[in-house]
């Protein structure tokens, strides 16, 4: 055999390689140095809408790029810790913000809104779900998160366990969900009868029923904005905070489901 | 070949066992396609950020596999072909992607670069959260299927064909090149696609070591995963068939190409 046709597919692969690479390069090409920096935002993927919306008016308004790492709030803990980059950390809620904290690498923190316990039940709450031992029908299929794992499981837990209350829920309880979303998302598809939830968790779900237990009114979590203690210019990233927790930055988070939002 | 009419049942048994599989993957794929609508397909190929997503997997799971495919020929060759002392830990260590949970490899990723040798590219080549580590993780669990692949093939290629080159005057990189190699067509279109069919797939290496930067890292299943967070389930499924097409049309393209076809 003369021809070698192996050893030009291998060059060819190389060829390949290099023009793959090059599109790849100018598909997601640097942006032109001139600009300013960008603050680098790690952010709840749960929390993408309001955010998005956010820092694109304060983008458009001051010019400052933002560069968003979306993710859930244990994934992009890991990645502000580990990364050693970064300005602003937004997880799904405070808890994540406290180890960010406790660990030193966040410097410091602010509080955006609060929410609440609530259960996501199915269209029209066919189950009749309006108070905590309504949760404790025996075909009922509950679905929680978990509450080593999720915030909304920690407070649920913590809250019922001072009425107790606890005990016969965690009984009943089908499944736990690695995060409120999956809970949430159960519910959608029907695989799960009812989750609880956040409220503001809960708005993502207009087809679904959200039923408010008296029980569950003092299960609350915050949201904080934290600045990283890679940042390397506080105060732009201040004002981004600053900016984010303004009436307009509160407009998008009230329409992404947030009710309950503090004011600075 | 027509079976024999005595050989019915067992071609009938053959049948049930390994169809179940395929009727459970059509049934995925109909459930999919039963929970959204032709609207949501039109509305996430619509979505800039969703055609960033598919140009982006597409090109990263390519440039994936060619280099996987650089690594896991000679690799593959090496552990079928030789003996050499600590084969067996490099053998087991080939296994560790495999076990590895996806986000442990992004984590370990991760770290790597925060460590003297890793900063060190990076002052070169950024890496980290920008598009190389797209690659990178991809190439971190996908390399690991095709060295599997391409060894296996190269077992099962009978080494006397390699020997009689050798006899005849070929060196051993010209009888790898002109005797094992076209021997090995088949099983490195085979690594190749799993490689690349892997690439496209994975998600939890690339979204912690690249990150999840939309127009920047955000890859087809990351595009996924920001479609269920949000509790939009039609719109994760739509990016998810999205997802399927494009592979299977790549997947179908190679094989033909590759002249792979089963009758």
């Amino acid at each position: 055999m003369s021809r070698r046709p192996f050893l030009a597919v291998a060059v060819f692969s190389l060829v390949a390689l290099g023009g793959l690479i090059y599109l790849a390069y100018r598909e997601t090409r640097p942006r032109d140095e001139s600009k300013p920096r960008a603050l680098v935002v790690y952010c709840a993927a749960a929390l993408k809408p309001a955010m998005q919306a956010t820092a694109e008016e304060y983008q458009h308004e001051t010019g400052t790029p933002i560069e968003f790492r979306f993710g859930n709030s244990e994934q992009i803990l890991a990645q502000a810790s580990i990364g050693g980059e970064g300005d602003v950390f937004l997880p799904a809620d405070d808890s994540y913000v406290r180890v960010a904290t406790s660990s030193g690498i966040a410097t410091e923190s602010f509080p955006l809104a609060r929410m609440r316990a609530v259960v996501l039940v199915r269209p029209g709450n066919p189950r009749g779900i309006a108070k905590l031992d309504d949760l404790l029908q025996k075909d009922l299929r509950l679905g929680q998160a978990n509450p080593d794992a999720a915030a909304i499981g920690k407070v649920t837990r913590e809250h019922l366990q001072k009425t107790g209350r606890w005990n016969p829920l965690h009984a009943n309880t089908l499944v736990y969900h690695t995060t409120v979303t999956d809970a949430a998302n159960a519910v959608q598809i029907g695989s799960n009868d009812a989750a609880i939830v956040w409220d503001a968790v809960a708005a993502n779900y207009p087809a679904l029923t959200v039923a408010k237990l008296p029980e569950l009114a003092g299960a609350i979590g915050n949201v904080e904005l934290a600045i990283l203690k890679s940042c390397a210019d506080p105060e732009a990233a201040r004002r981004l905070v600053q900016f984010v927790r303004s009436d307009r930055g509160q407009q998008a988070f009230r329409a992404a489901g947030f009710t309950d939002l503090i004011s600075p | 070949m027509t079976p024999h009419s005595s050989d019915r049942p067992f071609y009938l048994a053959l049948t049930l066992l390994g169809g179940s599989y395929v009727l459970l993957i059509v049934a995925l794929l109909v459930g999919d396609l039963a929970y959204t609508s032709p609207g949501d397909i039109r509305d996430a190929l619509n979505d800039p950020h969703i055609r960033f997503a598919i140009r982006l997997s597409v090109l990263s799971a390519t440039i994936t596999t060619i280099l996987a495919m650089w690594v896991a020929v000679p690799l593959g060759y090496l552990l079928s072909r030789t003996r050499f002392r600590g084969k067996w830990l490099v053998d087991t260590l080939l296994d560790v992607p495999i076990v590895l949970p996806p986000l442990v490899i992004g984590l370990s990723l991760l770290i790597l670069f925060q460590l003297p040798p890793g900063r060190a590219v990076e002052s070169v080549i950024p890496v980290t959260y920008h598009v190389p580590a797209v690659i990178l993780a991809q190439f971190a669990v996908a390399t690991a299927f095709a060295v599997r692949t391409m060894r296996v093939t190269f077992d099962q290629i009978d080494p006397r064909a390699e020997q009689v080159a050798l006899t005849l005057g070929c060196t051993r990189s010209r009888a790898f090149w002109r005797v094992t190699l076209p021997a090995a067509r088949r099983g490195m279109l085979a690594a190749a696609t799993l490689a690349w069919a892997r690439a496209i797939g994975e998600f939890g290496p690339v979204q912690v070591f690249a990150g999840a930067t939309p127009m920047k890292t955000v890859v087809l299943p990351t595009a996924v995963f920001f479609e269920a967070q949000l509790g939009r389930l039609t719109a994760a499924l739509a990016v998810s068939l999205v997802m399927v097409a494009v592979a299977l049309a790549a997947l179908i393209l190679v094989r033909t190409v590759g002249g792979m076809r089963s009758e």
